[in-house]
């Protein structure tokens, strides 16, 4: 089953993605998560090491001045993804920061770079693990759904905060044309802080035709994880962003038809 | 003339700064033209226009790239067939706004 | 787009180049003549903080100027310091008066016009043009 989120820059797509990872490895789950932007997030919530590296460079081939992978999908997963402290498989598609001056300009280097964004959007739109779950978090905004990264066949969480600026961002993605038979749209409203908050977004998440799936409370201790760069995988299951993250997988779990596990479903 | 660009991570609060500047300066009597280069152009909002005054505003690129420009077109007959005015001595124009499917 | 604008003295020309590195580590960024880099105090906005003035540099962009963002107290100042290895031209505070023109859909400077944040921005705002 796939799961793509999708939301403005900040709504906490990273954040729930490795949340939702965490959850369902806890419940034995096999999880391949795959972080889509350029400057690590994804990484460290799951405590996994931002390295330099693009992950997948090299793995798609020129041919016929298009490009192929050099295997399939699952075996370049195999091959190329790292795996986190709680067992979540791990790719992330590069890093871009200031030594890559030679971003635009070095051509080996570039290609290598190129290849490897080529690979991972084909990667994380078609591999899809027959029995497990494939997370992957996309940048913020709309610029990587408008070009087709969610993919034909799944489910695309859209996050939104309760502010107009991330409700215009789901207006957005609402309104980009016919959406792919397979995939479907449904919300998760973030940073809850309030009941007036959690109206707001019922009424316009309602407007929009978007069924919110989970509402998550803006929680200290998530906060807290994040400003001491400590991987939010590691907080209690107790806390309040975390037990909103169960009931998510708890719809998701219904979604893929499977039977609802209880939690402790990784001690069987 | 003056050009200035603000960036940071998604959510940091750069449109908001970019927008409060931008109205602090119209309202001390400078001509500003403020550009939103985000592909999900929320600019608008902190500029005062609202959700769907910021909603409604067109993207350059898109409609360049379907219309084109008119055979004379210089960057400033551009920039003034797609900004909007957000106020006295503002206006704004939305650069790409990437909020269909496209293919490929 | 901005070298084939009209020069237009005491025009201002602001441009919000959006979340993230890639749209300062693409193309030519010569006619900047200031990047404002706003950061929040947690490590992911502080890590895209610093690309971006890595980048700046790089790229020759002459003036960069740092806004620490919802600045809740003296540690939160301190942690971006040490993430960024530079002081902050400008703090502004952690503000309720700005959460809750984010969530109106309104402009600080309409819903909040004398709020701490819009007070702290002034400065900056006099300071870029000179």
């Amino acid at each position: 089953m796939r799961v793509v989120f999708l939301g403005k820059g900040g709504s906490g797509k990273s954040s729930l993605a490795g949340l939702l990872s965490a959850e369902l490895t806890a419940r034995g789950q096999r999880v391949v998560a795959m972080d889509a932007d350029t400057v690590p997030g994804l990484a460290q919530v799951l405590g996994v090491t931002p390295t330099d590296d693009w992950f997948l460079a090299g793995t798609a081939l020129r041919d016929n001045g298009g490009w192929r992978l050099d295997g399939s999908p699952a075996e370049i997963v195999d091959r190329c993804s790292r795996e986190s402290p709680g067992g979540v498989r791990f790719l992330q598609v590069g890093n871009a920061d200031a030594t890559l001056k030679d971003f635009e300009f070095r051509r080996e280097s570039f290609l290598d770079r190129w290849s490897g964004t080529v690979a991972f959007n084909t990667v994380s739109r078609t591999f899809d693990d027959e029995g497990g779950w494939v997370i992957i978090d996309l940048q913020g905004g709309t610029l990587q759904v408008a070009g087709g990264m969610v993919g034909t066949s799944g489910i695309a969480v859209v996050v939104v905060e309760p502010f107009a600026k991330s409700v215009l961002t789901a207006r957005r993605f609402v309104g980009m044309g016919q959406w792919p038979p397979g995939m479907r749209l449904v919300g998760v409203a973030n940073k809850v802080e309030s009941a007036a908050d959690e109206a707001y977004l019922t009424t316009e998440l309602d407007r929009l035709g978007v069924p919110i799936w989970a509402t998550v409370p803006l929680d200290p201790a998530v906060k807290q994880a994040e400003r001491r760069a400590q991987p939010v995988v590691t907080l209690d299951r107790d806390t309040p962003a975390r037990r909103a993250v169960s009931g998510l997988a708890d719809r998701l779990y219904e979604a893929a038809n499977a039977e609802v596990p209880l939690p402790d479903a990784a001690s069987r | 003339m003056t050009k200035i660009a603000v960036a940071g991570k998604g959510g940091s609060g750069k449109t908001t700064v970019a927008g409060v500047l931008a109205r602090l300066w119209a309202e001390d009597g400078r001509e500003v033209l403020s550009v939103d280069a985000d592909e999900n152009p929320n600019l608008g909002i902190s500029l005062g226009l609202g959700m769907e005054g910021t909603y409604g505003l067109i993207g350059a690129r898109e409609t360049l790239l379907l219309d084109g420009p008119a055979v004379s077109s210089s960057m400033e007959d551009i920039v003034d067939r797609f900004a909007a005015e957000a106020g006295e001595h503002l206006r704004i124009v939305q650069v790409r706004k990437f909020d269909q499917f496209r293919p490929g | 787009m901005l070298a084939a604008l009209d020069d237009k003295p005491g025009r201002v020309v602001i441009v919000d180049l959006g979340g993230g590195v890639m749209t300062v580590a693409r193309g030519d960024k010569s006619q900047i003549d200031a990047l404002v880099v706003v950061v929040e105090p947690y490590p992911r906005s502080a890590e895209v903080g610093r690309r971006l003035l890595d980048m700046a540099e790089a790229k020759g962009i002459p003036r960069r100027v740092v806004v620490a963002n919802k600045v809740a107290g003296p540690e939160d100042l301190e942690a971006i310091r040490e993430w960024l290895g530079v002081e902050p031209d400008i703090v502004l505070p952690d503000d309720r008066a700005v959460s809750a023109a984010d969530r109106a859909g309104a402009s600080p400077i309409d819903h909040a016009p004398g709020s701490d944040a819009v007070w702290a921005l002034r400065p900056l705002a006099a300071s870029l043009l000179a």
